[in-house]
């Protein structure tokens, strides 16, 4: 179970069923991802200074 | 009366500046019950029209929006006037300076006469907010007016002014345009500053119009879009006049009509709708096309992820002010504060894939006509909505039509079709590829002319 000490009890039990749903769907996405650069994170250097 | 309507008898001298904000003024009081404003801003609109009256006497016309009376949803910060975001966080915030979108429509003469009431932080689709009160429908006072940009719909629907400005982050300009019955543009990401507006989803964002006319979200959009370096998230594009010319049709426009997903589990009024624009499209020249829309709960799921994650990191500082904040909104922080790293990481590689996939589809359409929401509004309070016996959570019913064109950046301009056999409005949107607004609004003046608009709802006398 994910846990987060900032929250109350009650709010990580009511959290816990949308984020395990949540989840599920999310895996089957993630196993389409290839293990490679070519789809990775956009982040860029900024221009020539 | 559209702006342009407005802006003639201004200049012919049949009506003044101040009376313009007058009639606002009264239609707001006249309206109160339906609880759009938050602030009304009357001296200091009046004060502006008296300056904005002589100006135009002595020759210096601003241009379309001169004049023109328009609101601002309480996330836009505005300088000396209270701006609470819908929030009881910041309840008594008053911003020193106006946000960029603020500045650029005063800049052009439009004039506030206040802020409008909203979902809690931008972050719900029922303005049904737990701390100024709820936004209702004004074609039934008894259901929800959408969100989060409720208050906007209401205060356009009911001719207070021409224009509300929204944000929409998952659907927040659409909704509210589909459910009280007027236009809205989402515009590209990227298109629009979010300067001076209360962050919620960082990549998900954009700010834009709700009002009665095609063309007077065009005028509109004319007067905000544009590079800002203080929102890094805009671009620096060639200058664009959004406003679409007269008597458009779609000849030789190729239509996108959905085989799946936007066309399933609909609300029968809102499938007879749909249907009668199909048609009309047809009629107007365009070329409809059959296209599959991939993996749409795929995409669905990435927007619910990339929000949750989003607008948590953005809340952070808040979160130990549970108190203050409502119980629909504290639970999807906590959702978004719980979920791991890794899942926003690949989320987003996700969905770069199906931004990719998406612009396949517009190699083979113009647009994407599809309905904004699968049902008209529901009552105030109601937790589901039914829709071919299945009961759907009112606020994942509200949205998935709606999210996941924010998650891919692109526009989409909502427009009025028709009403439920209850009388409450229904609506549509065209979604474009991304950069395509221009294109996109005179697609839309066409199907205007030609769909069966809902009219004004009734007022009390």
């Amino acid at each position: 179970m994910l846990t987060n000490p900032a929250i109350p009890r009650e709010a990580h039990e009511k959290a816990q069923p949308v984020i395990s749903g949540l989840r599920d769907q999310l895996s089957r996405l993630f196993d389409t991802i290839p293990q490679d650069y070519t789809i990775a994170i956009r982040f860029e250097a900024g221009e020539d200074q | 009366m559209t702006i342009r309507e407005a802006g003639n008898r201004l200049r012919s001298g049949e009506i003044s500046v101040v009376e313009l904000i007058e009639q606002a003024l009264q239609a707001v009081e006249r309206d109160e019950d339906l609880n759009a404003f938050l602030t009304v801003t009357g001296e200091q609109a009046l004060q502006t029209a008296r300056l904005l009256d002589r100006e135009l006497r002595n020759g210096r016309d601003l241009g379309p929006l001169h004049g023109i009376p328009i609101a601002l949803k309480d996330l836009y910060q505005t300088q000396g006037v209270r701006s609470t975001n819908g929030s009881k966080l910041f309840d008594d915030f008053v911003p020193d300076e106006d946000a960029t979108v603020v500045k650029k429509l005063r800049a052009a003469g439009a004039i506030s006469i206040g802020k409008l009431n909203q979902h809690e932080l931008a972050y719900g689709i029922t303005s049904n907010n737990p701390w100024f009160g709820p936004v209702r429908n004004p074609w039934r006072p008894e259901c929800i007016a959408g969100g989060s940009s409720g208050g906007s719909g209401v205060a356009v629907a009911t001719g207070a002014v021409f224009c509300g400005m929204g944000s929409d982050t998952g659907g927040s300009i659409r909704n509210p345009a589909a459910f009280c019955g007027t236009v809205g543009i989402k515009p590209t990401f990227g298109r629009v500053s979010r300067c001076g507006c209360f962050p919620l989803g960082l990549t998900l964002d954009t700010m834009g119009p709700l009002t009665r006319t095609v063309e007077d979200a065009a005028l509109i959009m004319n007067a905000i879009s544009g590079f800002d370096p203080r929102d890094e998230a805009t671009v620096d594009r060639p200058r664009e006049d959004f406003v679409p010319k007269t008597n458009a049709t779609l000849e030789h426009v190729r239509v996108g009509i959905p085989e799946n997903f936007f066309l399933e589990r609909l609300h029968p009024d809102v499938e007879r709708s749909y249907r009668m624009a199909e048609e009309q499209a047809e009629r107007l020249g365009g070329e409809l096309q059959r296209i599959g829309i991939p993996d749409p709960e795929g995409l669905n799921v990435i927007a619910r992820t990339t929000l949750l994650c989003e607008a948590a990191a953005v809340m952070r500082p808040y979160m130990h002010r549970r108190d203050e904040i409502g119980g629909d909104v504290m639970a999807l922080l906590d959702q978004g504060t719980l979920l791991p790293a890794t899942d926003y990481v690949n989320a987003q590689r996700v969905r770069r894939v199906m931004q990719s996939q998406w612009r396949a589809i517009f190699d083979k359409v113009d647009f994407i006509l599809a309905p904004s929401a699968p049902c008209p509004a529901p009552e105030l309070g109601q937790a589901t909505v039914s829709l071919n016996g299945m009961e759907e959570d009112t606020r994942l019913a509200a949205t998935k039509f709606l999210r996941g064109v924010n998650a891919l950046g692109l526009p989409a301009l909502a427009i009025p079709c028709g009403s439920s056999r209850d009388g409450l409005p229904l609506g549509l949107q065209l979604i474009g590829p991304a950069w395509s607004e221009k294109r996109l609004f005179a697609y839309g003046a066409a199907l205007e002319t030609a769909v069966e608009h809902p009219g004004s709802p009734a007022t009390k006398k």
